[in-house]
């Protein structure tokens, strides 16, 4: 795929961090990839009573009963979904399945060169839970918590 | 030295054994106090412990263990006599080799100072006759970093072995592999380094062998012996290059002379083994010819059987016409179950391993709070679950200290009470049915629930109305409250702020009972029934607004149609009547907060009702739809999702779709 | 010559990544395969230096797939990609003649230094 945007990469001596990019209603959002295990199409998520909304639900990869947070709820975005992907992530012991839209590409980023603190950005996400900002050319993407996402419980609202 | 993790570990798992054996004998020594095969074992264990310390270059603990070794001895030459205070020393003693070992476990170097305790030993040992110098049989302390030909011991037949397979052109390599500190997958490496050995040779001994290497039990050293006609600089080149190897050593055992000499040595060795052996025989650890498993190993096998007993489960619902289906299907079942049992049966281990830690602890507090106790332990050989066991220490600890401390009166009031001035606690583990029982029972003051109620009030448990209105048992049940401490004045022994209610809230996580019986000046008794398997269960399958939940049987005690006619009101309950009881009505999608319209039910004709039972009561689940019965492999729902509300977890149905498991416990 | 890579792997996230890895080393990509089985067929036709196989895969796993392309072609080179807690299935591939194995999440590193060192036997 894209194999050709990174000639930036055969520079040495610059940390690098991959990340796997997926979108949020037409957003650019990105997990670190250390994190991120697989993406799996949207099959059966059974619903768990008892939780807040944003948990969509258990599945079952393989054998294993995955919670799937829907980042929809979690940032409460709203709009119309036209497909569905989890990417599943493993943090600190926990893996959990995130519901996105799609997911776009893997891509690399330089720590000191591409990752921003993020700023007072237009984005749907709050502020605390972004870790920072990709800049690559003219694209922006949203860096994501996962620390802050999982564990703090307060519904996010615009 | 870098291969030192390895052995500390060894180091460490092996002095809690002699320490533990310690404990035992030096108990048993303060019995009998003359019993020369008794202080024997002490004497040994305390002379395996200084050497393993001196070996391992702790100072402090080779000090204090020699010392107890001299006294022992002293005591077996008859220049000593076991007194109380000896006997108290020794515990002591015991202690601080804890201390030190805890120690060296946390900071990697011994910090309690011992000093103090090793002049009183001096003292008992000048005291106690003559000093003469006692007869040493000092370990060999092997010190050689380079030469690590000690790790690869050979037994008899292992030589001949190799002999047998050496040619002319051969030579024996003694070969230590370290792989990186950050080596992934370590024992894939391993694997590696041993297939690469084995391709340039006879591989005559590894340490760790094969199978630790396979599962992963070791340090980041490999000691291999190598037979091989190749030369030492191949070897190394080949070893090294492996990914994620750090350095290679290559010694070659040049002459045959040596070699002989070095058989000379493992036969002195080989005695000395044996007759350690002999001398383990002695002591109480029973060895039986056993394989030590990785118990992630032995989750792994559960969940393939659950695995198959979900398809099992799918290839029962085809429902096929054909007797050699159902011929298939019944051998299928039976297998399975078999399957089921012995790996359930594989990961049972006797409560004794618990249980021999508290004759100690109720020794020691029973003299710190001058009580006499007798601790009677009944039934250590009562198996149940590995993962149990670890999790019960702390709960049956809490409730023994509580027993001594606040329920064994002190000799004189027992006097009074017309009782034997010693109190006896009764500790007993058996089966029944399928559930394990353990009791904790003593012939104490017994609980005062007036003290009790007094108590919750003060603390706000309870309104005093509300005690009025409770049941004696429920105004015992009080203790289990967070917050709760019976004790009058808060002594340093139960109250320290772990209560009853944590000691609940744990046998509750293990999907176990603890029931509490007391009767003023007779005495007290705790409960815990525990199910004897965890991972499978009955259960029965009903729907909720178009979801699959499951229903432990356990919980269940049966499942009704009734009409909307039967339904009852009583002070603006809904219940209805069965056989004379009076059953009260909850709609489950309403106990679940799903987010549909509730009592849609009495629209219906027919509406399934599960009762469930707890201890006392009974209550009427209303749900959609009773579908089948079936076993469950219960699977946590892991730990972002933790603390659900009338969920306990979930299960995998033959579809492959996720059914949760509803907690019915605080429904009923 | 830059040496050619026949990438297996069910999940195209995973492709994606080693193939990013493999490019920026020097490699040539000749291939990719989402099962077991079209690995083997794919090894057939296209003879490539090197294949990273990963061990989970629906239609015949990478243990499998491993043992029959060894048996098609005794000297093929076969790097396995696991994850962690596949220590078991690793060292089967091993044994069925896998030449050595990489990690999930992988490090560029430590991928191309594993496969370098396979080429520099």
């Amino acid at each position: 795929m894209d194999y050709t945007l990174r000639e930036d990469e055969l520079m040495e001596d610059s940390e690098r961090k991959q990340v796997v990019v997926f979108l949020l209603a037409d957003e650019e959002y990105a997990v670190d990839i250390t994190q991120s295990k697989q993406i799996i199409k949207v099959s059966k998520i059974t619903p768990v009573p008892n939780t807040p909304e944003y948990v969509r639900g258990v599945i079952n990869l393989r054998g294993q009963i995955v919670p799937v947070v829907d980042l929809r709820k979690r940032f409460n975005i709203t709009g119309a979904v036209e497909k569905e992907r989890i990417i599943t992530i493993e943090y600190e012991d926990i893996l959990i399945g995130l519901l996105v839209d799609d997911i776009k590409e893997v891509l690399w980023y330089d720590i000191e060169k591409e990752l921003e603190s993020a700023p007072e950005i237009d984005s749907a996400v709050k502020q605390d839970f972004i870790k920072g900002v990709i800049k690559k050319g003219k694209r922006l993407i949203v860096l994501i918590d996962l620390e802050k996402l999982l564990f703090d419980n307060r519904q996010v609202s615009v | 030295m870098d291969n030192r993790d390895q052995y500390l570990q060894m180091f460490f798992d092996e002095s809690a054994e002699y320490l533990q054996q310690l404990n035992e004998n030096v108990l048993l020594l303060e019995e009998n106090p003359e019993d020369e095969e008794i202080i024997n074992a002490v004497f040994r264990a305390a002379h395996s412990v200084k050497g393993m310390s001196a070996t391992m270059g702790y100072d402090r603990l080779t000090d204090l263990t020699h010392r107890i070794e001299n006294i022992l001895a002293k005591v077996r030459n008859k220049e000593l006599l076991i007194n109380e205070y000896i006997i108290d020393t020794l515990f002591s003693g015991l202690d601080y080799i804890k201390l030190l070992l805890d120690d060296i476990r946390a900071n990697g170097e011994e910090v309690t100072d011992v000093s103090d305790y090793l002049y009183k030993l001096e003292e008992i040992l000048e005291n106690g006759g003559v000093i003469q110098e006692t007869e040493e049989i000092e370990m060999e302390v092997e010190t050689g970093q380079q030469d690590f030909t000690g790790m690869l011991p050979l037994t008899e037949e292992e030589k001949e072995d190799i002999y047998n397979k050496m040619t002319s052109d051969d030579k024996i390599f003694n070969i230590k592999v370290m792989l990186a500190e950050d080596c992934l997958l370590k024992n894939v490496r391993g694997y590696m380094i041993l297939k690469k050995a084995q391709e340039m040779g006879y591989l005559a001994k590894s340490n760790p062998d094969q199978r630790k290497i396979e599962d992963e039990d070791f340090g980041n050293a490999i000691y291999i012996k190598l037979v091989s006609s190749l030369r030492e600089k191949q070897i190394k080149q080949e070893l090294a290059d492996i990914i994620d190897v750090d350095e290679v050593i290559i010694h070659t055992e040049k002459k045959e002379v040596e070699v002989v000499k070095e058989v000379e040595k493992e036969e002195k060795k080989i005695l000395v083994d044996n007759s350690k052996k002999q001398r383990e025989g002695l002591s109480n650890i029973q060895v039986s010819p056993t394989v030590r498993v990785d118990i992630k190993k032995l989750d792994n096998l559960m969940n393939m059987v659950g695995e198959l007993l979900i398809n099992k489960t799918r290839l029962e619902g085809l429902n096929i016409q054909s007797d050699v289906y159902q011929d298939i299907i019944q051998q299928l079942d039976r297998v399975t179950q078999d399957l089921h049992h012995i790996v359930m049966q594989i990961r049972m281990v006797p409560i004794g391993g618990i249980f021999n830690r508290f004759p100690r602890m109720v020794r020691d507090l029973s003299k710190e709070l001058d009580k006499e106790i007798d601790l009677i332990i009944e039934g250590a050989d009562t198996e149940l679950d590995r993962s149990l066991i670890d999790e019960l220490g702390d709960p049956l600890m809490h409730i023994l200290r509580n027993s001594i401390d606040h329920g064994i009166e002190r000799p004189e009031i027992r006097k009074q009470k017309g009782k034997s001035p010693e109190g006896t606690i009764l500790l007993r583990a058996y089966q029944k049915g399928s559930e394990i029982i353990i009791e904790v029972e003593d012939d104490g003051a017994g609980i005062d629930t007036d003290v009790i109620v007094k108590k919750a009030i003060e603390r706000g448990i309870v309104t005093p109305d509300e005690a009025r209105q409770m049941e004696e048992r429920d105004r015992l049940n009080l203790i289990f409250q967070p917050g709760f401490s019976t004790s009058e004045q808060v002594t340093d022994i139960s109250g320290r702020g772990v209560g009853m209610d944590v000691v609940r809230s744990v046998v509750e996580a293990l999907d176990g009972q603890v029931y509490l019986e007391s009767e003023l000046d007779v005495g007290t008794r705790f409960t815990i029934s525990l199910p004897l398997t965890l991972a499978i269960t009955q259960a029965l399958m009903v729907v909720i607004n178009d979801e699959v939940y499951a229903i432990p049987l356990g919980s269940i005690s049966e499942t009704l149609l009734i009409s909307p006619d039967e339904i009852m009101q009583v002070r603006g309950q809904e219940v209805i009547l069965l056989r004379e009881n009076t059953i009260p009505l909850v709609e489950a999608s309403r106990q679940l907060n799903l987010p549909v319209e509730y009592g849609r039910y009495r629209e219906n004709e027919e509406i399934p009702v599960v009762i469930i039972k707890s201890a006392e009561r009974q209550i009427g689940l209303i749900v959609d739809e009773l579908l089948n019965q079936q076993e469950i492999v219960i699977k946590s729902l892991g730990k972002y999702l933790v603390n659900i509300k009338n969920i306990s977890g979930a299960t995998i149905v033959g579809d492959g779709d996720v059914a949760l498991i509803l907690d019915v416990r605080n429904i009923a | 010559m830059s040496k050619r890579v026949l990438v297996v792997d069910d999940a195209a996230f995973m492709r994606m990544m080693i193939k990013n890895i493999l490019i920026d080393g020097g490699f040539e990509i000749v291939g990719e395969a989402e099962t077991g089985r079209d690995a083997i067929e794919m090894y057939k036709e296209l003879k490539p230096d090197l294949v990273t196989m990963d061990i989970t895969m629906p239609e015949m796993d990478g243990i499998d797939a491993v043992k029959e392309i060894l048996e098609f072609d005794k000297d093929a080179k076969i790097i396995m990609c696991s994850a962690m807690g596949q220590q078991a299935m690793v060292i089967d591939a091993i044994q069925a003649g896998a030449k050595d194995f990489v990690v999930k999440p992988f490090k560029p590193d430590r991928v191309l230094a594993a496969i370098n060192k396979l080429f520099n036997e």
